[in-house]
């Protein structure tokens, strides 16, 4: 270790040696004696450029994963050491601009703005250079040093593109690495010259783009006015804000109104220049700009890229694309991609989450044997290990669903599904990629909520993750399942069937009805990109699942096993007379090692109800039950929709510790057989089948599990959403159960 | 001379010097300049013009004269004059002082080739036997009065608030559009009072319209032909659409790819160049990113199931986007 430090220290020497005054990355380097780092890089690109397996390939497995700060969008930093010099690599999200629309393009740019990274990597897709060096150019406008990566080279070569980059290099006035990202290839030569830079041996200082007399002269004229606040004029590059300005960018306006001591004189100049630009080209300023930054890339690519033509060559993308985006046969290809996604996921990693499940249970039984019975042993197994037990068992669905879609993302059928799907969901007020979450939710809402981080558009990605856990999902259909089973047993199968759509239609609603209340406006554009196919990368995929998967357990574990300890202090406390509360943990556990026939007795089950009753939930279960009798439900039922909020199923595991009767497997999984429970319920004459018709909707609609919540938490980054979705869900559950209550009670239901 | 060769206003002189020089023996400049309610200074600047063109004969006394070859161009103006008059009354129905107003400003500027379908067209209209006769009669009766009168089925079918009918051949109000859908201005059923605002803004047959919006209190914000609009409740039942394959197939209207359209009205398949993004703010942002720039090439390669969203080949890449955000793309029709 000594050895290398030493060694770096050299290689700055020699860098200094060398003599480059002239803005070198390390002069800007706060000295850092914890760790060093002599260049920073961020690496950008367009969407679709490749740029993660660049980034990959650059960092190997040195990565860390966070977030931008008040924004859910992830920020990969890493680190690479070659020949002594040490790189803190950022990915920065895929934007096709660094206009101020998305959240990705204003993480990007902000990053760009305010964190000044030494060099940007901008990678770009060689097959369609035209629209990727526009990115790159407006990075060279920032004055920031740039790097271009031509990637997929072999793709462009195979497609009979021929780059000349030196002669890019010689225009752009940058030097360009040609690379194939998911191989690895050219990025030893990439890192050679991002070291090279940092020796000040290479340099990436770029042309500046000339946009021709009118619109350079009325630039100037800006960069004039906005110079008369020197303090202002110190703190951004003013190249750049003048031309945002004349493409009329709201955060640039922004940027002026809130910094500069004369806002409202340079906000009038860039108005007028605005349509002194408009009245000399007929056509608005910001489309002349970006027009002349076209003609400049279109004649560098005019100059470098040669294209011969290949005779023979298939397109198989449009290829595939005649199939798959077939008018009639789309949507069957779309449900039958989803249906097999959804197949293999849930019969994989359900018998995962059994065994997980039953692991713990497992657990759970060994620790109350050896514990010594009591308040500990209670906190440990009822409390610890079934908080975590719930975060687990949903952790191979979690992994499995987010290797299958990345693995459609990765492949480029992901934006045809959009595609398919968009005309269904924009009716709702959606976009065509909500149908992801939508489908991902019929199994299990929490990585549904997670997958809608494909959704750009804020609005669209709140409304669906406010819709989603309407949805019935695989932990509420037991619960349905089961009431179904025992009040209508005859036609268990159509009700059932009746609320699963239930919640689709209410999900569809709901959609529609946020989208034209609180979020207005003009819908989020469709126009994107239909990549090309690519075979998908199992690395990329499993890299992408790791990622889900940790962020998963680490954000949501903390939050669920708060909540699972709270629940259980719920129903322990106030403890009852020591001994009973001691016979109570003896039951339980007894109960656990698979006896349960023995807890038949009248005698114990008054002892449990009472307790249950006496508990603080039990307690709030009575306080409530004024609000949930109209729906015909009794405090027993709150209780258990209370425990509920746990993770849906536990609804039956309560109510049968309310009756004193401890759940075997068999009723989980719904059967059709009479259970104990099933019977007790049927048989309480508290409860009618228009009851538990209600409770079926109820259940269905009902605040989400606190697993769901902790993501949405997590996801929308506000906890404003998150309060929102238990009090519309409860709202609507309430309604539309009392509604269903008394619209049974008039059909003759009550008996 | 050919007309158009001198100023309208030449031309003008000449043709009032025709009309006075029929009713009365000689013309002096005052008659000239009361019926062209203009100074008699300026009158006899345009003499003089008139004058060294050879046209008349004007030497600065108070009678001028026309030239054998003035009266020949004088003729042929005043001969326009006339048919066209008669045609705007006759035919069109308008009232006898705009037409003189709007007679007046097309003879001069109308070409040949389209003075001569106007002249089919009346001969079509007034000797045609295939044509059932009195189809003026109708038009003037029953199709400009058109909600005082049930006896014609188009009427009819205008009057129903409830005409939404489906399929090809079919009109549909463009207040039962929801957001996204468009169509083909079919008609306007209103009256002028209400017609005439919303053909000044420039909703005629033939404009392609496409809901981007519609407001609760019932107004729709619309792309009419690529530039934005709103209309009222009122104005938006008023206005019937062809359906899009209607408009190009069926009724006869023969449209000529060299005619400026939105992305949203070209046929899938067909190759586009894109003139101008009338689109605004995030959409045009997206727009202007993925290439659609002033001279981009490109082909509509596929619709979804129901017709929305598109999908586009454009410099090299394959897009997609709504049937309305296309509709914010004025392109030209390159073929298929």
């Amino acid at each position: 270790m000594p050895d290398r430090i030493r060694h770096r220290r050299r290689g700055i020497g020699d860098r200094r040696a060398a003599g480059r005054g002239d803005g070198g990355p390390w002069w800007a380097m706060p000295a850092s004696p914890a760790r060093k780092t002599d260049l920073r890089v961020a690496v950008a690109g367009n969407p679709n450029a490749g740029k993660t397996s660049i980034f990959n390939a650059l960092t190997g497995q040195h990565q860390h994963i966070g977030n931008y700060p008040g924004v859910t969008v992830e920020k990969k930093t890493g680190r690479v050491q070659r020949d002594g010099i040490s790189m803190e690599v950022v990915d920065l999200p895929g934007t096709y601009s660094l206009s101020a629309y998305s959240i990705e393009e204003m993480v990007a740019r902000e990053f760009v703005l305010k964190e000044k990274p030494d060099v940007i990597v901008d990678v770009l897709d060689s097959t369609n250079l035209e629209r990727h060096l526009y990115l790159l150019l407006q990075f060279q406008e920032m004055g920031i040093p740039v790097l271009g990566v031509l990637n997929m080279s072999d793709e462009a070569r195979a497609m009979g593109l021929e780059i000349d980059d030196a002669q890019l290099a010689r225009i752009l006035g940058i030097p360009f690495v040609k690379t194939v990202g998911h191989r690895g290839e050219g990025v030893r030569e990439l890192i050679d010259r991002l070291v090279g830079y940092a020796r000040g041996q290479v340099s990436l200082n770029g042309r500046r783009i000339n946009y021709g007399r009118d619109i350079e002269r009325r630039r100037a004229e800006l960069i004039e006015e906005l110079a008369t606040d020197p303090v202002f004029a110190e703190s951004i590059n003013l190249d750049w804000l003048a031309i945002k300005l004349l493409e009329d960018d709201d955060d640039a306006v922004r940027k002026v109104e809130r910094g500069h001591e004369r806002a409202a004189d340079v906000l009038a100049a860039a108005n007028q220049a605005r349509r002194r630009i408009e009245r000399a080209f007929d056509e608005s300023a910001p489309v002349v700009v970006a027009e002349q930054r076209y003609a400049y890339i279109h004649g560098a690519v005019k100059e470098t890229v040669r294209r011969r033509e290949l005779r023979n060559r298939i397109d198989l993308t449009e290829a595939i694309d005649r199939v798959v985006l077939n008018r009639h046969a789309g949507l069957f290809i779309f449900f039958a991609v989803m249906f097999l996604i959804y197949q293999v996921t849930f019969a994989l990693g359900n018998p995962l989450s059994d065994l997980i499940d039953r692991g713990f249970g497992n657990l759970a039984a060994y620790l109350a044997g050896v514990l010594p019975p009591g308040i500990l042993a209670d906190l440990v197994v009822n409390g610890i290990i079934g908080g975590v037990g719930g975060v687990l068992v949903f952790l191979p669905l979690v992994v499995l669903l987010f290797i299958g879609l990345s693995l459609l993302e990765d492949s480029g059928y992901m934006a045809r599904a959009a595609f398919v799907m968009d005309r269904l969901f924009h009716m709702f007020g959606m976009h065509g990629r909500s149908f992801v979450p939508f489908m991902i939710a019929t199994g299990c809402a929490v990585p549904a909520v997670m997958s809608a981080r494909t959704l750009v558009n804020p609005r669209d990605r709140i409304i669906t993750v406010l819709v989603t856990p309407l949805l019935m999902c695989g932990a509420k259909s037991p619960v349905i399942a089961m009431l179904a089973a025992a009040f209508f047993p005859e036609r268990s199968g159509t009700i059932f069937w009746l609320v699963w759509l239930g919640g689709w239609l209410i999900a569809f609603a709901a959609a529609l009805v946020l989208r034209n209340t609180m979020f207005r406006g003009e819908a989020a554009p469709f126009v994107m990109e239909l990549p090309p196919y690519r075979r998908p990368t199992l690395s990329g995929a499993f890299t992408h699942m790791w990622e889900r998967a940790w962020m998963y357990l680490r954000k949501a574990g903390t939050f669920i096993l708060a909540a699972s300890v709270v629940i259980w202090f719920l129903l322990a406390f106030p403890r009852p007379a020591e001994e009973v509360g001691a016979g109570l943990d003896r039951e339980r556990a007894s109960a656990r090692d698979g006896s349960p026939a023995q807890i038949e007795d009248v005698a114990a089950d008054a002892t449990v109800s009472a307790h249950v009753r006496n508990s603080y939930a039990g307690r709030i279960g009575r306080f409530i039950e004024p609000v949930m009798e109209p729906l015909g439900f009794d405090w027993k039922i709150s209780v258990a929709l209370l425990s509920g909020f746990a993770a849906k199923e536990v609804f039956i595991s309560t109510m049968g510790i309310v009756y004193g009767i401890e759940e075997t497997d068999a009723d989980v999984e719904g059967n059709s057989e009479r259970t104990p429970l099933k019977q007790r319920l049927v048989n309480d004459p508290a409860y009618s089948p228009a009851a538990a018709l209600a409770l079926m909707f109820f259940v269905l609609l009902y605040v989400p599990c606190m697993a769901v919540m902790a993501v949405v938490w997590k996801e929308l980054g506000a906890w404003r959403w998150t309060l929102f979705l238990a009090v519309y869900t409860f709202a609507i559950s309430w309604a539309l159960a009392f509604a269903v209550y008394n619209v049974s009670l008039f059909f003759g239901l009550g008996a | 001379m050919l007309i158009g060769r001198l100023t309208e206003s030449l031309e003008d002189y000449l043709e009032i010097m025709y009309r006075l020089l029929q009713t009365q023996k000689v013309v002096r400049v005052r008659d000239i300049a009361r019926e062209k309610d203009v100074k008699t200074s300026s009158v006899v600047s345009a003499l003089r013009r008139l004058d060294k063109e050879g046209l008349v004969d004007y030497k600065a006394r108070e009678y001028v004269d026309l030239t054998e070859e003035g009266r020949d161009l004088a003729f042929r103006v005043y001969q326009r004059h006339t048919f066209l008059k008669r045609f705007l009354i006759d035919f069109l129905q308008v009232d006898p002082a705009t037409a003189e107003k709007d007679a007046c400003s097309m003879e001069h500027a109308i070409s040949l080739t389209t003075l001569e379908r106007i002249a089919s067209m009346s001969e079509f209209l007034s000797c045609c036997p295939e044509v059932e006769r009195g189809l003026v009669d109708r038009f003037r009766d029953r199709w400009l009065a058109h909600l005082n009168s049930d006896s014609c089925e188009c009427v009819k079918a205008a009057k129903d608030p409830e005409v939404r009918v489906h399929g090809d051949g079919e009109m549909q109000r463009l207040s039962t559009l929801r957001e996204g859908e468009g169509g083909v201005v079919a008609r306007i059923v209103a009256d002028d009072e209400m017609r005439q605002p919303l053909i000044q803004r420039g909703v005629l047959p033939g404009a392609s319209i496409h809901v981007v919006h519609r407001e609760r209190n019932g107004e729709f914000e619309v792309r009419v032909s690529g530039e934005r609009m709103k209309f009222d409740r009122r104005q938006s039942e008023t206005i019937l659409l062809w359906s899009r394959d209607r408009w190009r197939t069926g009724n006869g209207v023969p449209t000529d790819p060299s005619v400026s359209r939105t992305l949203a009205d070209v046929t899938v398949g067909r190759a586009f160049r894109v003139r101008k993004v009338t689109a605004d703010g995030e959409i045009r942002q997206r727009m202007v990113e993925m290439g659609f720039v002033r001279g981009a090439e490109g082909r509509i390669l596929r619709e979804a199931l129901l017709r929305d969203p598109l999908e586009v080949e454009l410099g090299g890449s394959r897009l997609s986007l709504r049937r309305v955000e296309a509709a914010g793309v004025i392109v030209e029709e390159l073929g298929a």
